[in-house]
């Protein structure tokens, strides 16, 4: 064995006895639910403080795809560069049934759920694959599904052109869905955290052939997760659509979206479950700023800082900051 | 209809050998140091944008672009691999950070690209003389000629330099097992260095010939580069040079004979179908030997 891997092995020992002795105790999961508590109150009493919803919808957007995108590339270790392909099935589904088929606003978003949990058992196969084959299969899905969104009749799903959705127009009400969704995927991330379930799945995640050995399900459990994950991408999809009334292939199936929440998850700590909410929290507004104070050199600021974080802090805020001071693993997980 | 054919399969196999040429830089780092380099697209953009500059304001020929394209970015390579190459091979998952830093870095490259030259779409003014030839009823443009040429004059001097020499040797060690190689006593740091210089500039190189083919260029069309470079090399085989070539090849002909048969949009859904299909049969890729793990 070379000095390297014994390296590796000794961490990965390391690792395990800190987890292991340091259960999340009762009163720090006291600490995070009133935490999400008093952050989702304010949530919703946002449209009476502030006049620019937009800002906070899409802030609660990118909490929510951050969060969808760790369950599966934080606790299953894979990285799909096209998950967008859920969140831009999901906005399909809702413009167009909400738009052609007058469905209510509610159904609709069942509709978009729905759509994302079938289209996720259909990439499913993809899953046998393994590291940057799966990414660029996945990549590869989304960019054929925006094609043949495209290239669909006008009075399916309107062409080139996109839908334009005039049957609803309530913002406010996206808003408390949006608002809503955000809550159910953090609280099922935070669930998956304390529970067996999400102790297989990082078990998986480390090595699959031992995890398999010890009898767990490998594929049932990561078939799960992959579902899930895709039908809150979906949904969040489907709840932006109502919110901006207007859609479009190349915005709906845009790579960016898979990126940033990739790189979001990523920032904050991959397969923990406050870092996904804290980066995405953190890069929507550092965004925000940057795109006020310096209209010329925005674009280069942001390269530069997601490059520098992940050079000083390779395991994300969270990740490494825990690797630092293992007694945090407490509060912080 | 009767000349059609020939003339698209002809054009699809000059696309194919500079889509190989593409994948061919990227697979040396990839394969050789498993850094994901999500700007590769943006280095080739870069290196169309030394050719714009170089034959606009002081109308050289394309050609003159080759070799201060490599430099220029082979530079680059350099000082990006001294920053940063050794922390993100060291890091605990090599790929999701590289993936990070250099989606960092592509939208630097882009943001500078977009400083100097504007956001406008362009191409390159300069025509050769003829335009076009014409032999046996078919007709290919003098500038993807001379394309095609500069891509497989090129292609034997990479194999020659990964199958021959000492360093392409421990290269394609390296693609096969990192672990070994330290064993044996190569100074795996300096190899990737090296590599990683020389794959940059051979990117830059890649965007002097897509210049040459492809009508236009902006500032934000490295991220379509980097996609149909990591699809070419998928479809080939990860770290293999001759499947990358092989990705190439198939991944053109079937874009550009699905767009004559079926019409525009349905070239690129052809494409990525294929390589769906391959990976799904062969999980290695065409001519990969071994199923990556992740």
């Amino acid at each position: 064995m070379t000095e390297l891997s014994q390296a590796t092995a000794q961490n990965t020992r390391k690792d395990a006895y800190q987890s292991a002795s340091s259960r999340l105790t009762r009163s720090s999961l006291l600490i995070w639910n009133a935490t999400l508590a008093v952050m989702f109150a304010v949530a919703a009493a946002i449209p009476w403080a502030s006049n620019g919803l937009s800002f906070w919808f899409y802030l609660l957007q990118w909490v929510t795809l951050a969060t969808a995108v760790n369950l599966v590339a934080g606790l299953v270790g894979y990285l799909p560069f096209g998950f967008v392909a859920f969140f831009g099935i999901g906005s399909y589904a809702a413009a167009v049934l909400t738009q052609f088929h007058g469905v209510l606003a509610g159904w609709s978003i069942c509709g978009a759920a729905m759509a994302g949990t079938v289209l996720a058992l259909l990439f499913a196969p993809t899953m046998r694959l393994s590291g940057v084959f799966f990414s660029i299969v996945s990549l590869s899905l989304s960019i054929v599904l925006k094609s043949l969104v495209s290239i669909l009749p006008e009075h399916v799903a309107g062409g080139s052109s996109g839908v334009t959705i005039t049957a609803i127009k309530d913002p406010s009400l996206a808003y408390y869905l949006m608002v809503a969704l955000c809550l159910v995927s953090l609280s099922i991330a935070t669930l998956i955290a304390v529970t067996p379930y999400g102790l297989r799945l990082k078990a998986i995640r480390d090595d699959a052939g031992a995890a398999a050995m010890i009898g767990i399900d490998v594929t049932r459990l990561r078939l799960s997760v992959w579902l899930l994950s895709a039908t809150i991408a979906s949904t969040c999809g489907g709840i932006e659509a109502l919110y901006s009334s207007v859609i479009d292939p190349s915005a709906s199936f845009n790579m960016l979206i898979s990126a940033k929440a990739i790189i979001y998850a990523a920032l904050g700590g991959l397969g923990t479950v406050m870092g996904p909410l804290l980066g995405a929290l953190l890069m929507s507004v550092v965004d925000e700023l940057i795109w006020a104070r310096f209209p010329v050199a925005n674009l280069f600021i942001l390269g530069a800082l997601i490059s520098l974080t992940v050079l000083a802090m390779p395991k994300g805020l969270i990740g490494s900051l825990l690797d630092r001071h293992p007694r945090f693993r407490r509060w912080l997980f | 209809m009767a000349t059609l054919v020939p003339n698209i399969i002809l054009n699809a196999a000059i696309l194919g050998v500079i889509y190989g040429f593409l994948g061919l830089s990227l697979t040396i780092v990839y394969g050789g140091m498993r850094i994901a380099n999500l700007a590769h697209g943006d280095i080739v953009v870069a290196g169309s944008f030394i050719t714009y500059a170089l034959t606009a304001k002081f109308g050289y020929s394309p050609i003159a672009a080759l070799p201060v394209a490599f430099t220029y970015l082979s530079v680059l390579g350099y000082g990006l691999y001294r920053i940063a190459g050794k922390r993100l091979q060291n890091s605990r998952e090599p790929e999701l950070a590289s993936f990070l830093f250099f989606y960092g870095v592509s939208l630097m490259i882009s943001a500078s690209l977009l400083f100097v030259f504007d956001a406008d779409a362009r191409a390159i003014s300069f025509q050769f003389r003829p335009l076009s030839f014409q032999f046996l009823g078919l007709r290919v443009p003098h500038a993807r000629l001379v394309a095609a040429g500069v891509a497989l004059a090129l292609v034997p001097v990479i194999f020659w330099a990964l199958y021959q020499t000492i360093y392409g040797k421990a290269l394609r060690g390296a693609i096969m097992n990192r672990d070994a190689l330290r064993i044996v006593g190569i100074d795996i740091d300096r190899l990737s260095l090296f590599a990683f210089s020389i794959s940059f500039g051979l990117a830059g190189m890649t965007g002097v010939l897509i210049a040459l083919v492809f009508p236009a260029f902006s500032p934000f069309s490295g991220m379509d580069y980097t996609i149909l470079g990591f699809v070419v090399i998928v479809l080939g085989g990860l770290g293999s040079p001759l499947g990358a070539l092989a990705g190439g090849m198939v991944f053109a002909l079937t874009e550009q004979l699905t767009t004559l048969y079926l019409g525009q949009s349905t070239g690129l859904i052809a494409g990525f179908l294929v390589l769906v299909a391959v990976i799904v049969v062969r999980p290695a890729g065409l001519m990969g030997q071994v199923e990556w793990r992740a």
